[in-house]
């Protein structure tokens, strides 16, 4: 072997090598830093749901692009599981560059170098926003591997390429839905650069054509989708996907075309044979010495864009969200609180303060934590009938995870009629997601409609990853149909209301009724405290202390004491036993003196006094909720 | 060359031989029946089809046999021809299409038998008792029209109009509401059960924001939007119904709004806070009522036309709250509706005098839904304890009253939960209705065959390719319609006007038209 071949070889060893660590990196990453199975927890509209049979696949087979959403929806269970997730996501990109490699190495009739590696690095950065992307980039990825296959069919006479593009037209069309439109355009692209302008034309043709026939014609799906379905901006792909995704698909033309550019370029500065190109190994034998260290800074370029990119795209603070989200799903309590402190200020929405506060009750740390983190009047529970619209009004709810958490903390609660109220909505905005079902099984299971629990639990029994789940359920059902012996049903019928008044609409009346159900009900006390603390309703937090003693608290919690100082010290009233300690009168005072030192200027003095006392009711109350506060 | 010939000679024949033997191996055997042991009961099967009266022209009634065993084998035979046999290793039954239309086709008015056999472990075969069901002389309308939609609360996102035939399992959607970007498709309704004569109900953020909310009538080939609201409407058009000369269509204006019960077994609830009836007169694109369907202190809805078009048939109750937009209003138990129906002359656009048909204070209950046979003689209405909405009432059942005597009876085909929804073929012979009696949550479409007498037979679950298809349905068939035929427009046909523009606006005010029509005596209840 000669010294110049070996160099060529030990050249595309480091190649290869280099190729098989950015992979090996990239799942890493994907795994253990972005996490997949967060997104399976996030709650959006672009997360699909899979089940097994085959019904449920002829539901995409009946229009064009279903298959990849299929397979799309199958794959994203896997989510699940973050490290098959993360396998899934590194493979899209492997294909996706392996397609990039192909067709840059067609229109530039050279090997690509490590470009093709940019179409993984973009996949990196659509992850890292943590958008649901995999319909999309698997149509990508079906689009490209049509454009490979026919580049890589070496025919040329017209006719034969003609008939190979419209072969592949059709069932790709089907297979990608709009994605097809970028076969049809590198296809042309392809043509056009080697001056076969009938063939440039006719795919530009059918790549409008093709789609009406089929989609509008044959499958009468409208306009958007027939042109649309899986392309970026399509209204089903999630928007903060879209520049990210419009640029994953910009690429490859891109790729495509600079490829072509250099190859003509070359040709214009060099004129050689046309069979030459393509066979030649890139910076190959005899090559000037610029061509040793191109590659060498090309890669180094690659490492440097793929990190920046993996830094500088990286949501962290929409990953403490999703984070929160997915703690909550597996009830690991210590961990949610210790992420929701991290998550900044503007994040917070109603599902995260819902989550919150629901973690505090289960870490017994509502009655003396609930102010050590962001709260406001309704950031405790919600009234269903509160996001009904007005007679004839329009819809205006919450999102649909705030459904789905209000009806976990109503079924903790006992309330069973609002926990299943709430989880149908969640269906409803959030399709058949397995927990929903669950969920709705459950609540029914509760009420003695085993009927109902039976159909969910079968729906439930083709999930990929609850399936197992649902089938011993199902089979419990069997065997005892009442399911007396379960601990969570029971618990539901002893604390499920028999009968419930008008009065029960609002929060504090359904809490109250609860309460008045089951004294011994103490997320239904503790909750009740908590929603009158965070409305200010001190008389009626004095109200409900002597209750304390009867809970097995070992003393009366700090921010009920510190509401009945603050109820004595407003009102002039003693307050019963327990009453507030001397301490915590002591501290008042402290307060009150601390906020009469600041002035007349409130805003400051409650951002002053925030540093002290945070975490005390006295700066929420004189602060968020005395009137005239103005914050 | 020759060695290479024998060896794949060889392993052809190999591969022949294992492929025989695994085929013995797995086929389904024909049961041998001589010796079977008799089971002294009925095969419990899924869905009941048992002692139930089918159509000729329905789609095979696939079943599942609730019974343990390896192999089932079952015999459906009538009085002519041959009989159908099935068999299986799996307790799913499906019955071949050909051979079932045949034997339905050839035993008209006849019994329809199932023999079930089960195979137990130990190999020997038991044969239950037979089930009976009997096919009726009378055919049904073909295709079956509703809606699909999940057990909504308030939010609602995923729902279409789907049409079946009825005659097989082919279903399509007429309608789908993604294809409005998630707007709300409701109460469709037919003229006379003509499938190119269609209402649908739209609702969606209004113009220019969105597409707008009102009818759409589907008529031949065109679709056109129309915005009924005047005035003096409370509203946009709720519930219809076209008048048999096709150029009428009564309709409801209600307010409708939602609440919620903390302790019930069914949640939701619905109390109609204000309604009133107009009419809409498709000639000249006007809207027209009466003081007597559109009274300020009444609620008026549920409006359905006689066959003959001479009267308006609906339901009324006193609205007794004075605020209209806050629910539940105080005394929403006690609302209960009379039966009412009003004169009306297409020709003059004049309205007789209303006169009560049923009154709620001789039945106790609350009386909505009428819905009148083809040929004018019985009208099938639903009754709950109160309210308008009785597929929220565990008390909602139908009920069927003779028009020329004017007894009614509570029909055979209820069952402790809520029945309502209901609608009739074009013989009379066959309704649909929505039911919730399988789980007291989720509506099902069933079958009844009501014979000359107006008893209504056993009903049966509108059958599925699947028979285990109910098992894990999760969604409804609400607003199960009947129709002759199979809707001409479909999916984008119709979708594509209603993302448009085009609303045809009525330009005239609701009018008090004057009264002049005739009148009958009040209705005399059955015991």
């Amino acid at each position: 072997m000669s010294v110049l071949a070996v160099g060529s070889v030990r050249r595309r060893g480091a190649f290869a090598l280099q190729v098989v660590a950015f992979f090996v990196l990239l799942y890493l990453y994907v795994w253990l830093r972005i996490e997949p199975g967060l997104l399976y927890f996030r709650v959006a509209p672009w997360f699909p749901h899979f089940r097994l049979g085959l019904p449920f696949f002829l539901e995409f087979a009946a229009y064009p692009g279903g298959i990849v959403e299929y397979v799309s929806a199958l794959l994203s269970q896997f989510y699940y599981y973050p490290w098959i997730g993360a396998l899934v996501l590194t493979v899209v990109g492997a294909l996706l560059c392996l397609g990039a490699r192909v067709l840059i190495g067609a229109a530039g009739g050279v090997r690509p170098g490590v470009v093709h590696l940019l179409s993984a690095v973009l996949l990196l950065v659509l992850c890292s926003r943590y958008a649901h992307h995999l319909a999309t980039s698997l149509a990508l990825v079906t689009a490209v591997a049509g454009v490979c296959v026919y580049t890589a069919i070496p025919w040329r006479r017209g006719a034969s390429r003609a008939a190979l593009f419209l072969g592949l037209c059709a069932p790709l069309y089907y297979l990608a839905g709009g994605a097809y439109l970028l076969y049809a355009a590198l296809c042309a692209l392809h043509e056009l650069v080697r001056k076969r302008w009938h063939l440039g034309a006719l795919c530009l043709a059918c790549g409008l054509v093709v789609p009406y026939a089929l989609g509008t014609c044959l499958f009468r799906t409208r306009t958007i989708d027939t042109y649309g379905r899986l392309l970026p901006f399509h209204p089903e792909v999630e928007p903060i996907a879209l520049g990210l995704a419009v640029g994953l698909y910009a690429f490859f033309p891109l790729a495509a075309l600079g490829a072509a550019a250099r190859r003509w370029l070359k040709k214009v500065q060099t004129p050689e044979p046309e069979e030459s190109s393509g066979t030649g190994g890139g910076a190959g034998a005899g090559c000037p010495p610029e061509a040793e260290t191109r590659p060498l800074l090309a890669s180094a370029a690659l490492w440097v864009t793929a990190v920046a990119a993996a830094l500088l795209s990286f949501d962290g603070d929409f990953k403490r969200v999703l984070q929160v989200e997915y703690y909550a799903h597996r009830r690991m309590w210590p961990q949610v609180l210790e992420t929701a402190r991290l998550v900044p200020r503007r994040h917070y929405d109603l599902v995260v303060y819902l989550t919150v506060n629901w973690a505090l009750y289960h870490e017994g740390r509502l009655p003396h934590d609930l102010l050590r983190y962001a709260q406001h009047r309704g950031s405790l529970l919600r009234a269903p009938e509160e996001f009904i619209p007005p007679a004839g009004g329009e819809y205006t709810g919450p999102s649909p995870l705030t459904y789905m958490r209000l009806s976990d903390i109503y079924l903790d609660l006992g309330r069973v009629n609002e926990s299943e109220h709430m989880a149908h909505e969640a269906l409803e905005g959030q399709g058949p997601r397995p927990w929903i079902l669950e969920r709705i099984a459950l609540v029914n299971i509760g009420k003695g409609r085993t009927g109902v629990a039976r159909t969910f639990l079968r729906a439930l029994e083709g999930d990929l990853v609850y399936g197992k789940w649902a089938r011993q359920r199902l089979r419990r059902l069997e065997a005892d149909p009442s399911l007396s012996a379960d601990e969570e049903v029971a618990r539901l019928r002893r604390f499920r209301p028999q009968h419930a008044g008008r009065g029960e609409r609002s929060i504090d009346g359904m809490l109250r009724a609860l309460l008045a159900k089951n004294g011994r009900n103490r997320m239904a006390f503790e909750y009740l405290m908590a929603y009158y603390l965070l409305t200010g309703n001190l008389e009626g937090v004095v109200g409900k202390l002597e209750r304390v003693r009867g809970l097995g608290y070992s003393s009366t919690p700090r921010n009920y004491e510190e509401a009945a100082a603050l109820y004595a010290a407003i009102s002039g009233r003693s307050v019963g036993a327990p009453a507030a300690s001397e301490e915590t009168v002591r501290r008042l005072r402290q307060f009150e003196q601390a906020l009469l030192r600041q002035g007349g200027d409130s805003r400051a003095a409650c951002r002053a006094l925030a540093k002290d006392y945070g975490d005390s009711y006295f700066l929420y109350y004189t602060c968020y909720l005395a009137p005239g506060s103005g914050q | 060359m020759k060695r290479r010939w024998r060896y794949t000679l060889a392993l052809t024949g190999l591969v022949a031989v294992v492929a025989c033997v695994l085929c013995h191996m797995l086929r389904v055997r024909a049961p041998m029946l001589d010796g079977q042991g008799q089971v002294g009961r009925r095969a419990r099967i899924r869905p009941d089809y048992c002692d139930v009266t089918i159509p000729p022209n329905i789609a095979p009634m696939n079943f599942i046999i609730e019974e343990p065993g390896k192999q089932y084998h079952v015999r459906i035979h009538s009085t002519e021809g041959e009989s159908v046999l099935i068999t299986a290793r799996e307790p799913r039954i499906k019955i071949p299409p050909r051979a079932w239309r045949k034997l339905l086709n050839d035993n008209r008015g006849e019994k329809l038998f199932f023999d079930v056999y089960v195979r137990a472990d130990d190999g020997h075969w038991d044969r239950f008792e037979t089930l009976a069901n009997t096919i009726a002389r009378e055919e049904i309308d073909p295709y079956l029209v509703y809606r699909v939609i999940n057990s909504v609360f308030t939010m609602w996102q995923d729902m279409s109009i789907r049409q079946r035939d009825l005659e097989n399992f082919n279903e399509s959607v007429i309608l789908d509401s993604r294809s409005l970007d998630v707007g709300c498709i409701h109460c469709h309704a037919f003229l006379a059960r003509r499938p190119d004569q269609m209402i649908i109900h739209m609702r969606h953020i209004p113009v220019p924001d969105g597409y707008g909310s009102g009818m759409v009538l589907v008529r031949g080939g065109r679709v056109v939007k129309v915005d009924t609201r005047t005035a003096r409407s409370i509203g946009f058009a709720g519930i219809p119904s076209w008048h048999p000369s096709g150029r009428v269509i009564a309709f409801s204006m209600n307010r409708f709004a939602q609440f919620f019960h903390g302790a019930a077994l069914e949640v939701r609830d619905v109390v109609d806070l204000e309604s009133d009836m107009a009419v809409y007169l498709l000639d000249s694109h006007t809207v027209t009522s009466t003081r007597d369907i559109s009274a300020p202190g009444v609620l008026e809805t549920w409006p359905e036309w006689s066959p003959d078009g001479r009267y308006l048939y609906y339901c009324s109750a006193p609205l007794t709250w004075q605020d209209r937009y806050t629910a539940p209003p105080e005394d929403y138990e006690q609302v209960r509706y009379a039966l009412r129906r009003i004169g009306y002359d297409v020709e003059t656009d004049t309205w007789g005098e209303p006169e009560i048909v049923l009154s709620p204070q001789e039945m106790g209950l609350s009386i909505i839904q009428p819905r009148i046979s083809p040929d004018g003689r019985f009208l099938l209405f639903c009754m709950c304890d109160y309210g308008t909405f009785p597929s929220f009432r565990a008390s909602g059942d139908l009920y069927l009253m003779d028009l020329a005597s004017r007894r009614c009876r509570r029909l055979e085909c209820n069952s402790d939960r809520a029945e309502s929804w209901h609608s009739w073929s074009s013989n009379g012979r066959w309704i649909v209705f929505s039911s919730k009696r399988d789980d007291g949550l989720l509506l099902r479409a069933y079958l009844s065959h009501i014979d000359t007498n107006g008893t209504a037979h056993k009903p049966f679950i509108l059958p599925q390719e699947d028979p285990a298809f109910y098992g894990s349905f999760i969604r409804m068939h609400q607003m199960p319609e009947l129709v002759r035929g199979s809707v001409p427009l479909r999916g984008e046909d119709i979708a594509c006007h209603l993302r448009s523009d085009d609303w045809v606006r009525v330009g005239l005010p609701v009018t008090a038209a004057t009264p002049a029509a005739p009148t009958r005596g009040r209705a005399r209840i059955a015991p």
